[in-house]
């Protein structure tokens, strides 16, 4: 098999829809999303060794909507993209970012998402039905919205359990187990 | 003896609450903020901005949505921003008595 052959079949893994079990609900609650730990083990499983990823230049942060911004070169088998991530960030009283590594960390992996679509990976699952939930309007003004739901209070990305146990529990603010409030811990 | 301070008021969500984080010392404090549409006998609405604290504020911030009827009792209370000098007068609300929620269509 040569190299070709072996970028083809990787692809291919990487380009088969996700199933639907995998949709994720919106922070906004206008329609689902795939989180990013989804795609980092497809592709993980898909290439392995054979892909990277580097940042491009410095984090951009856009202090007015509180997103910081980040360029991503991934390389799969010695071909590459860029991708662009966003992620939100919450600030202290003095204005101070809270937790930056997390930001950074969040907007870096969003980044890396988005160049897996310059291969030609899906954004979506099988499900189309679905898709008619999301707001075109917002998934297409508000690159915040696709990106990882992170800690109302110390900006960590949650866990895709995390994710589910605020759902679980009713929860619609975004909350790390560390953080979520012991009195909204039980379900009514 | 203290002056007399009591509020009560019902009125619908203008929005959704929003839920902030404050610094207090070392630890972080909840403050939940939101806006209560009230109407008069003579169909004259005022928008009141209503402050919630701590526990209460998380899981007020959690049960309410914009449209929702609300009963709010609490105090009314001015603040005064640093910056700007400007005065704000809203209200602090100990008890918050949630109407029943309204589909994303009424909203
Ligand atoms: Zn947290």
């Amino acid at each position: 098999m040569d190299h070709n052959d072996t970028f083809r079949e990787l692809m291919n893994k990487l380009r088969a829809p996700f199933p639907k079990e995998v949709q994720q609900p919106r922070s906004d609650g206008h329609g689902t999303y795939i989180p990013i730990a989804y795609y980092l083990e497809r592709l993980n499983e898909a290439a392995g060794q054979h892909w990277s990823h580097e940042r491009v230049g410095e984090p951009v942060f856009y202090d007015q909507d509180r997103l910081v911004h980040t360029v991503v070169k991934v390389t799969i088998l010695g071909r590459s993209h860029h991708g662009e991530g966003f992620s939100k960030y919450q600030v202290d009283t003095s204005g101070k970012m809270i937790n930056r590594h997390y930001a950074i960390r969040s907007a870096t992996k969003d980044a890396i998402r988005d160049a897996l679509t310059f291969f030609g990976m899906k954004q979506d699952s099988l499900s189309t039905d679905k898709r008619k939930e999301v707001n075109p309007k917002i998934t297409k003004v508000d690159p915040q919205l696709n990106s990882e739901r992170t800690c109302i209070k110390c900006n960590k990305e949650l866990s895709i359990e995390e994710i589910e146990n605020l759902l679980n529990l009713q929860i619609k603010f975004d909350y790390c187990t560390e953080h979520l409030p012991k009195h909204l811990r039980k379900k009514k | 003896m203290a002056d007399i301070n009591n509020i009560v008021l019902s009125g619908r969500l203008t929005a959704d609450p929003e839920l902030k984080y404050i610094d207090k010392g070392q630890s972080k404090v909840a403050v939940c903020r939101f806006f209560l549409a009230t109407e008069d006998p003579y169909g004259k609405t005022s928008f009141i901005p209503i402050i919630v604290w701590r526990n209460y504020a998380e899981a007020v911030a959690n049960y309410l949505t914009k449209g929702q009827e609300a009963t709010v009792v609490g105090k009314i209370q001015s603040r005064q921003d640093k910056e700007n000098n400007r005065t704000f007068i809203e209200i602090y609300a100990n008890e918050v008595k949630y109407g029943p929620k309204v589909s994303a269509e009424q909203a």
